[in-house]
């Protein structure tokens, strides 16, 4: 007999416990018109359980089809999601790959050849300015104390640009030596990778078709296994019972 | 408010320690030495006129002043030009110095007024101030006071006038830049750029060319205001002046602008500057005379002890030669005898004077600061009153 749990969780299989019961009952009010006969009412009962037992059975199994289906249903919604996840980053790798081959490195390296120039520049006016202030103070024959302190400043200023155009050019042929190099590997290495996962989605979604379609597949046959095993039984007990009816009218 | 960074003649007020800066020179100069220095200045200044009758150049002639408006620099060419042909006008006359004030007057007439140089860059100020100062003082000469000099005169001072009348900021003062939000009319004035030009309002409405009084009583109030307890002037008109500290309103950063606020203040008549602040004012000034020795010749402005620039120093010595000659005379030489040697120790062996930069302009008006101070100790000044032609240069 169904729980009552199970009762509550699928009416269904309630009513159709039901039916079998009654069915039971309308079987053994014979038998118990036959109380004589013995082994036959042990048989019934046997036969009866055996029926309650397939459509237990068979109702789970549709259970389990349905729920075959919508997990299917669910595994192939994710494995297309994944795939559109995967086309978007093998176009957003090509798209910045394609970026960055167009656009992006003469960018970068220009920037470094700009920052060689500005440093160029920075020392020709600071060189500019020192030469005015030593003119200037060339002409001026009074202020000592402050032409050395205002000299010393310019030749600084000199100096500390001088130094900064050396780094400028050494960040330049790093980047043209090292760091634009390992970008460019680093950008074809992110757009193979994006393909690749775009590979491994589309070749997922297409196992999810076929693994879905042989989960259907399979609780669909437990379904009709099940339903034919218990019309057989039905058919038999049904057999039985007219035998058993033939019986006992011959019997009195 | 801070001070500003360089106006070329930004001729502010301010000083350090020590020098300009090793000479030893004595305590006092003579007369005759001051006037052996005179006549090297303003043989300079006659050699270095251009052809056309100006000085300098109206460009940037250096790297130490980029960033300026472009216009500026002209703006300060007209000033210094101005200001050479004051030193010209004080000169005991020669020739040579009569055909070179008349030409660098003709170049006044004629040359255009300076303009607004950017939002916030309005230097051509100077121009206004010390154009219409010389055409006031040039007015009072009486060698100008003869034939058309007069009519002459009366015109070359109204693009002048016009500059100040657009530029008076509310408060009364004048000054060289404005501030966010820009207008025409600006908002932010200096004390001594203010008091320079107060007695030239006030020459100008006795000559009938100031026409508007308020000018020079708004712009008296605002240098009056700017006077603090300390003895000092601030160095712009503020609610609260900054005066803790390395401040330039200390009278240590004010020595300059103490002399150029109590000169104008006292020719304009305001009561509360009397002969003994002025000598008070003075005594500031020799006593803490290194603050502007130390920053003779420093291209920084405000980078000194007290935030004193290099460009005060012979805008302030010549003011204060103008406050020695309010003193009574028997005062007089011994103050411009203490005077001199500051004056004397800074001038170059050609004759030249500058105390910031060395750009043509700032020469220009050095050199003719340190002989108008020279010129106003000695006494008396030769000048002729015979009338000469215009457009007739004798050199």
């Amino acid at each position: 007999m169904p729980s009552l749990r199970t009762t509550f969780a699928l009416p269904h299989t309630f009513l159709a416990a039901l039916v079998l019961a009654a069915a039971s009952a309308c079987a053994s009010a014979p038998a118990g018109k036959s109380e004589g006969s013995g082994g036959g009412k042990e048989g019934d009962e046997k036969k009866q359980e055996e029926i309650e037992e397939l459509t237990r059975k068979l109702e789970l199994a549709r259970l389990e089809l349905d729920l075959a289906r919508l997990e299917a249903g669910q595994e192939l919604d994710q494995a297309e999601r994944d795939l559109q996840a995967a086309k978007l980053s093998a176009e957003q790798a090509r798209l910045e790959r394609e970026g960055y081959v167009q656009l992006g490195r003469a960018r970068e390296l220009d920037e470094a050849r700009l920052a060689v120039d500005q440093s160029k520049g920075r020392v020709e006016d600071a060189a500019a300015e020192l030469a005015e202030l030593e003119a200037m103070y060339a002409e001026e024959e009074f202020a000592t104390k402050t032409k050395e302190l205002v000299l010393n400043r310019g030749r600084r200023q000199l100096e500390l640009a001088r130094r900064a155009l050396d780094l400028a050019e050494r960040r330049l042929r790093e980047a043209e030596g090292f760091e634009l190099p390992k970008k460019d590997r680093e950008q074809e290495e992110g757009e193979l990778k994006a393909q690749k996962g775009l590979a491994e989605a589309e070749q997922g979604l297409e196992k999810q078709r076929l693994a879905q379609k042989i989960a259907v597949a399979k609780a669909e046959q437990e379904v009709d296994e099940l339903a034919r095993k218990l019309a057989k039984a039905k058919v038999e007990q049904e057999k039985d019972g007219k035998q058993a009816d033939k019986d006992a009218a011959g019997g009195s | 408010m801070s001070p500003r960074p360089a106006s070329w003649l930004a001729l502010a007020a301010l000083a350090g320690p020590l020098s300009a800066q090793h000479l030893e020179v004595p305590a006092t100069l003579g007369p005759e030495e001051a006037r052996t220095a005179l006549e090297r200045s303003l043989e300079w200044l006659v050699e270095n006129q251009n052809a056309d009758g100006s000085w300098a150049v109206g460009v940037l002639d250096g790297l130490l002043e980029l960033g300026f408006s472009i216009e500026s620099f002209y703006a300060w060419q007209v000033a210094s030009n101005a200001l050479a042909c004051l030193a010209l006008r004080e000169a005991p006359e020669t020739p040579a110095r009569r055909a070179a004030l008349e030409q660098g007057i003709a170049w006044l007439e004629t040359t255009r007024p300076p303009k607004r140089g950017s939002d916030w860059d309005i230097d051509y100020v100077w121009g206004g101030l010390y154009g219409f100062t010389a055409l006031t003082e040039l007015a009072a000469d009486p060698r100008f006071q003869q034939g058309e000099w007069p009519a002459r005169l009366a015109r070359a001072a109204q693009p002048f006038l016009a500059i100040l009348a657009k530029n008076q900021i509310a408060e009364g003062g004048w000054g060289y830049y404005d501030d966010p939000v820009y207008s025409q009319r600006p908002k932010w004035a200096t004390s001594f750029s203010t008091a320079l030009v107060l007695p030239a309002l006030k020459a100008g409405e006795e000559l009938g060319w100031v026409t508007d009084p308020a000018m020079r009583s708004r712009a008296t109030r605002y240098v009056s205001r700017c006077a603090l307890p300390s003895g000092a002037f601030a160095y712009d008109l503020s609610i609260i002046p900054r005066v803790v500290g390395d401040s330039v309103n200390d009278v240590k950063g004010s020595l300059s602008r103490i002399q150029v606020c109590h000169w104008a203040l006292y020719s304009v008549g305001e009561p509360k500057i009397t002969l003994d602040r002025l000598r008070t004012g003075l005594e500031s000034f020799f006593e803490h005379h290194r603050f502007l020795d130390v920053a003779y010749m420093d291209p920084v402005p405000h980078e000194a002890y007290y935030q004193n620039s290099g460009y005060f120093y012979l805008f302030g010595h010549y003011y204060a030669a103008r406050v020695i000659e309010l003193l009574p005379e028997a005062e007089r030489e011994g103050w411009h005898a203490r005077l001199r040697p500051h004056l004397v120790k800074v001038m170059r062996a050609d004759g030249s004077s500058t105390d910031f930069l060395t750009s043509a302009y700032m020469k220009v008006a050095g050199t003719a600061l340190s002989a108008l101070a020279l010129g106003l100790g000695l006494e008396p000044r030769v000048q002729s009153v015979e009338p000469m032609a215009p457009g007739e240069p004798r050199r």
